[in-house]
């Protein structure tokens, strides 16, 4: 190719890319402009640097001559800034560079380069018209130390590349012109652009340290989103294809989050910011003018993970999996092999779940992922050997002792050996896995990085410490109103026109939304927004309340009340509110058949994703200020009580006759009494609140069943006000749920069955408390069906749960009680909502853990009354103290029916026989303490009197024989720590300190009547 | 192996040889008068102790205790299972060990808590064996029990 032509195609080739390059360089060039500060002290009041900038970017001046133009221009009093003033000024500073550029580069041998040169070699003489260069991609116009426009070439492959003859100016001129023009550009385009990137990587670094912080920030994102994609198409224009391909992986990523696909996480910030290092090294090499030889490929893979996509982007294609003729027996033989090992890999987990520490076993197992690595590794399958290898890690690490296998751990290993079959399988089908293995992936990451979990990583909620009262102020206000929200929508069911109501509803709104805005809860604020969008057009009359439109908002006032757990807590909300947001943008754009389609697809998917308890302890609770002024008032009589004690001492010191000892002190001791009782009452009343908080949330509840079994049920509710300690109220709150439930799903019959049955097709669930002395009765009843307790003996007989003998002599109050027993449900099908059978008999252990009673009564076609009985408080106790041997013990007062004496000729019989006559009427079993407690040595004497303390819980009574019986206390409860609680010793309760600074046990009735059961089932 | 001059160690005497536990363990040594017997528990557990308004357990596991002592030297150490006593006997003065030797057979006496031994110190004249305590406590809990 002559010099001519080839600098022809080249030139034109390097003018349209320059075109496109200078299309991205005005910014660049007005930069340039005003960077050069001597430039802006010259030219910048008589020269408009955007409009120049423009028509230098129009000619495809770079801005380094445009900065020679502008000041050219200035210096020439009244020109006007057309184009063709630009060209001529061009023009001009054009020749008179080339021309000084030419005298420099004399004797200097001239190269075509390939590539990105930092250097160039030229001669003028060898730049002729004889040039004949095979591949030549570019031309770069290099700078030296002054501005020089001039065509560089490099000789490939040894060729001396005919020099530029700077003799015909004209020509030359031209051509250096549109060569100087593109050449220069091109070079002076890299440069911009390699300086262009670093600006923005430097963007993109502080976007990403933010991002980390405010996952939600999405202007963030739409921000990361313009720079990569910005890089991207340059990349592209350069060709520089591994920093392309790099950025647009990138790119896909935040693509994704951008468009809601994904979320924010913790990994996805440390690969963007890999990301951003790769890219960083990727541009240096771009400048050093070296080829880049960074392996992209971990990073790849883990941008992929992100994605949550396998290896090598996107989802694999299904597709036959290709095995060359002679690797078939070596692929088979590889496969049969990895099962065998797989199938030992199975037992041997299970076996190390067991014993975690048996390094045998662990041994064992990192060889079997170790050789399936290797042969996989060897075979090419990446997919499986990335698999193995991540997990083999995690062994390796137990094996070096770096790590200890617990089951959390296990299970993910489990989990990964499941994929890593499957994915053998496929290769034994001859097929492609479509195997998405990013997540597991991740998980083995934070299996081996010590977090797992199935909690994705929580990211704290930071606030600024002098917000922290406020917020958590804030926090308690919200959930209040929210519960008042609950009640009020569930009356605007009953009757959607309400004014009354739907102002109030409003307000509550309006007042969260105010609320999250001042503090600054962007997610919370928006979603209270969209809500009370709909309330609000309710209240201007522009639309009626449907139901659909009120199930939305109560689904919306349920995550609001997760949002706000999570701030609670203290921790970002990773929450997912865009199916809420379109259901609240259909209701409220009334497109019901719409909002449906939603709603069925929504909760198929509620039904498939497992139902996560977040309910998180209450650390705060409101007190009363009136409670708190008779803290303070009797908190200063006690000082005072104090002080004369202190002067009692004094005067004793003194030895004052005349001051009665005794006498004053009994009275000082009087007066704390009473002021310690006082104190004591008033402290443990700051702790109680009312049940209220509790029942507040069960019309709700009723409500939403009543929809989904499509039954009618009214709630009656009494005793709100019944104070309970606070601990009791946030105990039994689940397990009274799981009894009102009940009571609607099994209880309560459709409208159709009671109809039929004659009652009205409505029928009710009443909730009670009321206080009984030292107990509060909450009560649950329905009209409902009713238990039969013979179907429920048939039921547990089949069940094996008792003996055909036993049922035929349970009393029918037993019976009752058999609904709690362990893997007992009378349903005959599982609902969404109970009947799994696993729900009665942890809600018995709940409320015997708060150390209540369940009593149950009911009546075919009547209906069930469920009584439980809890103590006003757990803190304190009041215990009989009974003597076993040397030993003390406290018994809880509130199991005790009754104190029988035992006289001495009887104690051998009693003792015999294991059974006692309860007022001479029925017979009751008997439990011996000694023997239970282990107590050794044997205090009573011949011819004393034992006693029997009777227990009772519901109809059940029991005795328990004991030597001597003392007096009552009123006692503090102690719980008997971390390390006792490892033992879990079921004969006690707690302790307590006694008067002497003795520890003293308390012991537990239910477990000492629990083992009459025992006795009876062993006679 | 070096002792490091600036660790102190309280140091008891079990029969005729030393133990010395970290004194960065312990929170305090308490007379205990009466040690409340705790039922359903495995029979090193020797029971229930007040100190100031807390209930602790205090274990047996050097075999010193002694029913009939007016007074039980207990130990209190800081663990990872909350304050957990145990009973020492004979208290030494605070030890500092200049040098620590691994190995070597466990006395008889100590055999219970050999497996939670660490290198020995001479101080004194005596031999004193060091005591892991975190160990030592979790050795003793049900899913650790071999």
């Amino acid at each position: 190719m002559k010099q001519k032509d080839l600098l022809a195609v080249l030139s034109d080739c390097v003018v349209s890319v320059f075109a496109t390059v200078a299309g991205l360089s005005v910014r660049l060039i007005e930069t340039a402009l005003k960077d050069n500060h001597a430039c802006e002290r010259d030219y910048s009041a008589a020269i408009d640097m955007k409009e120049l900038a423009t028509g230098a970017a129009a000619l495809c001046m770079p801005s380094a001559l445009a900065r020679r133009v502008a000041s050219k221009l200035t210096s020439q009093a009244g020109t006007e800034l057309t184009e063709e003033a630009l060209r001529d000024a061009q023009g001009e500073l054009v020749n008179q560079i080339v021309g000084s550029a030419k005298v420099k580069l004399e004797n200097t041998p001239f190269h075509f380069v390939m590539g990105t040169p930092r250097t160039y070699r030229g001669t003028a003489e060898s730049f002729t018209d004889t040039l004949d260069l095979p591949c030549v991609r570019q031309i770069f116009a290099c700078e030296c130390d002054e501005l020089t426009l001039l065509v560089a070439m490099r000789s490939v492959d040894g060729i001396p590349v005919d020099g530029f003859d700077g003799a015909s100016t004209d020509r030359g001129a031209d051509a250096a012109d549109k060569g100087q023009r593109g050449a220069e550009g091109l070079d002076e385009g890299v440069g911009l652009f390699v300086t262009e990137c670093e600006e923005f990587l430097d963007v993109l670094e502080r976007a990403l340290m933010t991002l980390e912080k405010e996952p939600g920030d999405m202007g963030c994102v739409a921000e990361v989103f313009r720079i990569l994609h910005t890089i991207k198409g340059n990349s592209k224009v350069f060709g520089f294809d591994k920093l392309n391909v790099l950025v647009h992986r990138t790119e896909d990523v935040v693509r994704k989050v951008r468009d809601g696909e994904i979320q924010v996480s913790g990994e996805m910030i440390d690969a963007f910011l890999s990301s951003v290092d790769t890219i960083k090294e990727l541009v240096a090499d771009i400048r050093e003018g070296r080829e880049s030889s960074l392996d992209l490929e971990a990073l790849t893979l883990k941008l992929a993970s992100v994605l949550g996509e396998g290896a090598g982007g996107g989802g694999d294609e299904a597709g036959v999996l290709e095995i060359e003729d002679d690797m078939q027996e070596i692929v088979d033989g590889f496969v049969v092999e990895s099962q065998e090992y797989l199938e030992k890999l199975d037992q041997d987990l299970v076996e190390l779940d067991r014993t975690p520490d048996n390094m045998d076993l662990v041994n064992s197992v990192f060889r079997a992922f170790h050789t399936m690595k290797g042969n996989s590794k060897a075979l090419g399958f990446e997919k499986l050997n990335t698999l193995v290898h991540r997990t083999e890690d995690i062994i390796r690490k137990a094996r070096d002792g770096e790590m200890k296998l617990n089951s959390a751990i296990l299970d993910v290993v489990f989990k990964s050996v499941d994929l890593i079959k499957e994915l053998v399988n496929d290769v034994k089908e001859r097929r492609k896995s479509t195997q998405d293995f990013g997540s597991m992936t991740a998980r083995l990451k934070d299996a081996l990085e010590g977090r797992v979990g199935g909690e994705p990583k929580e990211q704290k909620l930071h606030i600024d410490e002098e917000m922290l009262e406020i917020v958590d102020g804030f926090v308690v206000e919200s959930e209040e109103m929210l519960a008042q929200l609950d009640r009020d929508m569930v009356s605007l069911d009953e009757s959607p026109e309400n004014p009354d109501i739907i102002g109030a509803v409003f307000r509550a709104f309006h007042t969260l939304k105010g609320n999250s805005r001042a503090l600054g809860f962007g997610a919370l604020e928006e979603l209270v927004h969209s809500t009370e969008d709909i309330i609000r057009a309710a209240r201007d009359g522009k639309t009626k309340l449907r139901p659909e439109s009120i199930d939305v908002v109560l689904r919306s006032i349920d995550l609001i009340k997760l949002l706000l757990d999570d701030i609670k807590k203290r921790v970002l909300s990773t929450l997912d509110l865009s199916g809420i947001k379109a259901e609240l943008k259909l209701a409220f754009e009334e497109k019901w058949d719409a909002l449906k389609a939603l709603r069925e697809k929504a909760s198929k998917a509620e039904a498939a994703a497992p139902q996560q308890a977040r309910k998180t302890a209450s650390t705060t609770i409101r007190v009363d200020i009136n409670k708190l002024d008779d803290l303070i008032s009797t908190t200063g009589e006690l000082v005072l009580n104090r002080n004369r004690l202190l002067n009692l001492v004094q005067l004793m010191e003194q030895g004052a006759p005349e001051v009665d000892v005794g006498e004053a002190l009994n009275e000082i001791f009087a007066q704390t009494n009473i002021l310690v009782s006082d104190l004591q009452s008033s402290v443990m009343s700051t702790r109680m609140q009312p049940i209220g908080k509790v029942f507040s949330k069960y019309p709700r509840v009723v409500r939403d069943l009543a929809r989904d079994l499509n039954k009618e049920i009214e709630l009656k509710i009494s005793g709100e006000e019944t104070e309970l300690d606070n601990t009791i109220i946030e105990e039994i709150a689940d397990p009274l749920i799981h009894l009102v439930r009940n009571s609607c799903d099994h209880g309560v019959e459709t409208p159709d069955e009671r109809r039929a049955k004659g009652k009205p097709a409505r029928g009710t669930v009443a909730l009670m408390a009321y206080q009984e002395g030292n107990f509060v009765i909450i009560e649950i009843r329905d009209d409902g069906k009713g238990m039969d307790p013979e179907v429920l003996k048939e039921k547990a007989v089949s069940k094996g749960l008792i003996t055909e003998q036993q049922a035929k002599t349970m009393p029918k109050g037993d019976a009752l009680l058999l609904i709690f027993a362990p893997g007992f449900s009378t349903a005959e099908k599982v609902t969404a909502v109970s009947g799994r059978g696993v729900g009665m008999d942890v809600v018995k252990t709940n409320i015997a853990k708060l150390n209540g009673i369940i009593d149950l009564d009911s009546e075919k076609d009547k209906g069930t009354t469920l009584k439980i009985r809890l103590p006003l408080t757990m803190a304190v106790t009041t215990g009989l103290e009974v003597e076993i041997g040397d030993e003390r013990y406290l018994i809880p007062q509130e199991a005790i029916v009754e104190i029988v004496r035992v006289p001495p000729k009887a104690y051998s019989t009693v003792v015999k026989e294991r059974t006692f006559l309860f007022r001479n009427q029925y017979w009751n079993p008997l439990v011996v303490l000694k023997e239970v407690l282990g107590t050794r040595t044997n205090g009573r004497e011949q011819g004393e009197h034992a006693y029997i303390v009777v227990l009772g819980m519901v109809e059940k009574r029991m005795g328990v024989l004991v030597d001597n019986v003392h007096q009552q206390h009123e006692v503090v409860l102690k719980p008997l720590g971390k390390y006792v609680a490892n033992f879990a010793p079921p004969e006690t309760n707690g302790a307590t300190i006694m008067g002497d600074g003795s520890v003293e046990l308390i012991l537990n009735p239910n477990h000492l009547i629990g083992l009459t059961s025992e006795q009876k089932a062993a006679m | 192996m070096a002792g490091r001059a600036d660790k102190e160690y309280l140091g008891s005497s079990v029969g005729k040889v030393g133990i010395a536990i970290d004194v960065e363990s312990v929170q305090e040594v308490f007379e205990a008068r009466l040690i409340t017997r705790l039922p359903g528990c495995p029979a090193f557990v020797s029971g229930m102790i007040n100190i100031r308004g807390s209930v602790i357990p205090v274990l047996d596991l050097l075999k010193v205790f002694d029913p009939a002592a007016a007074v039980k030297r207990v130990a209190i150490l800081k663990t990872s299972e909350g304050l957990v006593g145990l009973l020492i006997g004979v208290l030494d003065d605070l030890l500092r060990f200049d040098s620590l030797e691994q190995g070597g057979a466990v006395p008889d006496v100590l055999k219970g808590v050999g497996h939670v031994l660490g290198p020995k110190g001479v101080a004194g004249g005596r031999e004193y064996y060091l005591v892991d305590v975190e160990r030592m406590i979790a050795s003793t809990l049900p899913h650790k029990a071999q």
